[in-house]
């Protein structure tokens, strides 16, 4: 299973939010492995160099990654950056989630990005400002059930980086490693359940 | 002067209970379940969405 994070505007945590739901699933004990597609190449610096059970897919096309991920057998999660990249590859056994955040330049951009196919994550959720709290409502009522999760803001995510230490080492409390292990449980979840749509897929096809 | 005078007038209100009807204070409301209506921005944006799936632009 491939699992794409991407988002259409630049700056909004893909590459956090998605090195940490990385290291959920690989908590979760399931195979994992990371592939970055972006110019910054800065996902493994936030999965830290010491973390050897992720395996790290170089590939720098979706053409190439695909077979990669294929032949993994596992979840592979790939960092896409701001690029949506165009690919003949077809949506079989592929998430495609977009990451958002609650700000005004972002739900600016959100309409012309939005797609019913997509699944979303909002990160940097901060319910004590307005306009935060209104825009997650908006984002959860025009997605509504393609909505995996919400990240709230959590200053201990930049702290743990600071500290060059993983999340749940450094901060095993914080509000943020909470949300990265449900989203990362829901993941799952929409995962087994679109394995298990495909193999009905390939069974009716069958018969 | 006593020691209640010196503590700033927003501090008083942040220790109010904000459960009282007579709350004055916009801070910390998530009463609302529709606020994302007050935002210009987010309406526009609903309705953009709105005009594409009905028009059926493939976005």
């Amino acid at each position: 299973m491939l699992v794409l994070f991407h988002s259409f505007k630049g700056g909004v945590g893909v590459s956090t939010v998605a090195a940490n739901i990385a290291l959920s699933l690989l908590r979760l004990k399931r195979k994992v492995a990371i592939a970055d597609l972006t110019h910054q190449q800065s996902l493994n610096f936030h999965i830290g160099v010491q973390e050897e059970e992720i395996p790290f897919l170089s590939v720098e096309t979706m053409n190439e990654l695909y077979p990669a991920s294929e032949e993994f057998s596992g979840i592979t999660i790939a960092d896409l950056g701001s690029e949506i990249q165009k690919s003949s590859i077809t949506q079989e056994n592929i998430l495609h989630i977009s990451i958002l955040s609650p700000n005004a330049g972002c739900m600016a951009l959100f309409p012309e990005a939005f797609d019913k196919n997509h699944y979303y994550i909002i990160n940097n959720a901060n319910d004590r400002y307005n306009f935060p709290r209104a825009a997650s409502q908006f984002v959860q009522d025009m997605v509504q059930d393609n909505l995996i999760g919400i990240i709230r803001q959590d200053e201990a995510v930049n702290e743990a980086l600071g500290k060059l230490q993983p999340l749940h080492l450094y901060a095993p409390t914080s509000v943020a490693l909470k949300d990265f292990d449900n989203c990362a449980h829901q993941l799952l979840r929409m995962i087994e359940m679109n394995i298990s749509q495909h193999a009905e897929e390939v069974s009716a096809d069958a018969s | 002067m006593s020691k209640k005078n010196i503590i700033p007038q927003d501090v008083n209100n942040l220790l109010k209970d904000i459960s009282q009807p007579d709350f004055s204070y916009r801070a910390y409301d998530n009463r609302n379940p529709v606020e994302w209506h007050n935002w210009p921005l987010l309406e526009k944006a609903a309705d953009y969405i709105a005009w594409k799936s009905k028009q059926n632009v493939k976005i």
